[in-house]
């Protein structure tokens, strides 16, 4: 009973005074459901999947350096092969070599850690900042699991 | 050898403050004796040394950023015994500047300084990239305005792409007006504590139109706006508690709404 009357003085009150109107936009607070992705996973290929969502890139491809696909997001074994071999080719002529960036069909992004080649497909080019966080959320999941 | 604190001063849109806050935050934690660096990573639209009141410094970020400097060349004296990097103004430098420099910039200094304040770019490209890689902590400004808010949180996710931490939101030119959002909606929306809120006052919009711009701690060093600045300067350092949603409880009931309403009039 006291509460009804309160809402009701409530109601009144801030229709004659004016104030106390903090309600907002709907679509502000639907952009807000957002919520921070949590990485972990025992699979790998739902881990890359997870942090392909993160990083906002399409796909990413990891190998080794004769381009055996040790996990990917699209499974496409030769798409994996071709990421490596262009790795070497480039290193070959280009020495002290650090990330690779192609726009070809959006942007490829290819560098190499641990005798390991990443491949990274995005529709935007990644600056030097966002690779080395890439590399470091790989890098805290294998120390994880590994 | 300690390890100062990085905080970068973000926002996402731009106009809300944040040259203001870094300024003048950078003041009151050097009159709580703290050793104090701000640096205007803004690195296109340069104004932190405006408001320090830098007259052309001959050596800015942008020379250091291009290697063409030292980093120690480009510090100067500011008001209240703070040091300040300032960004060059020309056009034609700041298209060769490589901002992911910063990051070895701020390194470098890391140890010199108990706190430095880097001032980012409004907007979420490249130099804003770069000065929240550059720092260990990122404080959040906002209006309490929808838009405002909204470029906050897209701020915050970017920042949390990048895997640093945000440390709290202050809540800008607050003015007690219908439609404004309330600083504990705007914890509840970004999920952070709040530093403090800082007036829309006008000692705050004089300090811009003085013939010589001064921080408005220094230009009204007593006033209401000055105390918020004060405010949030003891919470970083840890002397006085943060604002956070648990502790800001709502009184509820009839008396206190009408505590409330009469509280508010009398602003």
């Amino acid at each position: 009973m006291f509460k009804s009357f309160t809402k009701m003085i409530t109601k009144i009150s801030n229709k004659l005074l004016n104030i106390e109107d903090q309600s907002y936009d709907s679509g502000l607070s639907n952009m807000m459901c957002y919520k921070p992705l949590n990485l972990y996973s025992k699979d790998i290929t739902d881990f890359l999947k997870k942090l392909r969502e993160k990083h906002l890139v399409n796909d990413i491809i990891i190998t080794d350096l004769d381009g055996i696909v040790i996990a990917s997001t699209n499974r496409n074994l030769k798409e994996g092969f071709k990421s490596a071999a262009m790795y070497n080719y480039i290193n070959s002529e280009i020495k002290e070599l650090s990330i690779i960036l192609i726009e070809a069909n959006g942007w490829q992004i290819i560098f190499k850690k641990d005798k390991k080649v990443y491949f990274l497909k995005a529709n935007d080019r990644l600056t030097k900042m966002e690779v080395l966080v890439i590399i470091k959320d790989i890098e805290n999941y294998l120390s994880c699991v590994v | 050898m300690f390890m100062g604190d990085v905080i970068a001063i973000v926002s996402g849109k731009g106009g809300v403050g944040k040259t203001t806050v870094t300024g003048n935050l950078g003041i009151a934690l050097s009159e709580l004796n703290c050793s104090v660096l701000l640096i205007d990573a803004d690195i296109a639209m340069a104004n932190l040394s405006l408001l320090i009141g830098l007259k052309t410094p001959p050596i800015t970020l942008h020379d250091i950023l291009l290697g063409s400097s030292s980093v120690t060349d480009a510090i100067y004296d500011g008001p209240k015994n703070i040091k300040i990097i300032p960004s060059g103004l020309s056009l034609s430098t700041y298209q060769r500047v490589d901002s992911e420099r910063l990051i070895t910039v701020v390194n470098e200094l890391r140890s010199k300084f108990e706190y430095i304040l880097i001032d980012s770019p409004a907007g979420i490209e490249k130099n804003v990239l770069a000065a929240m890689s550059a720092s260990s902590q990122i404080l959040l400004v906002t209006e309490p305005t929808a838009p405002s808010v909204a470029d906050a949180f897209k701020a915050k996710i970017v920042a949390e792409r990048l895997n640093q931490r945000v440390m709290g939101v202050i809540v800008n030119k607050v003015s007690n007006v219908k439609g404004e959002i309330s600083d504990k909606e705007i914890m509840k929306m970004l999920e952070l504590p709040c530093y403090g809120k800082i007036p829309y006052a006008e000692d705050i919009r004089q300090s811009f139109l003085l013939k010589k711009i001064k921080p408005v701690l220094i230009h009204n060093a007593n006033g209401s706006s000055s105390e918020s600045f004060r405010a949030i300067a003891r919470k970083i350092t840890g002397k006085d508690s943060i604002t956070s949603k648990n502790k800001n409880k709502k009184k509820r009931g009839f008396f206190a709404f009408l505590a409330r309403i009469f509280s508010r009039k009398s602003k």
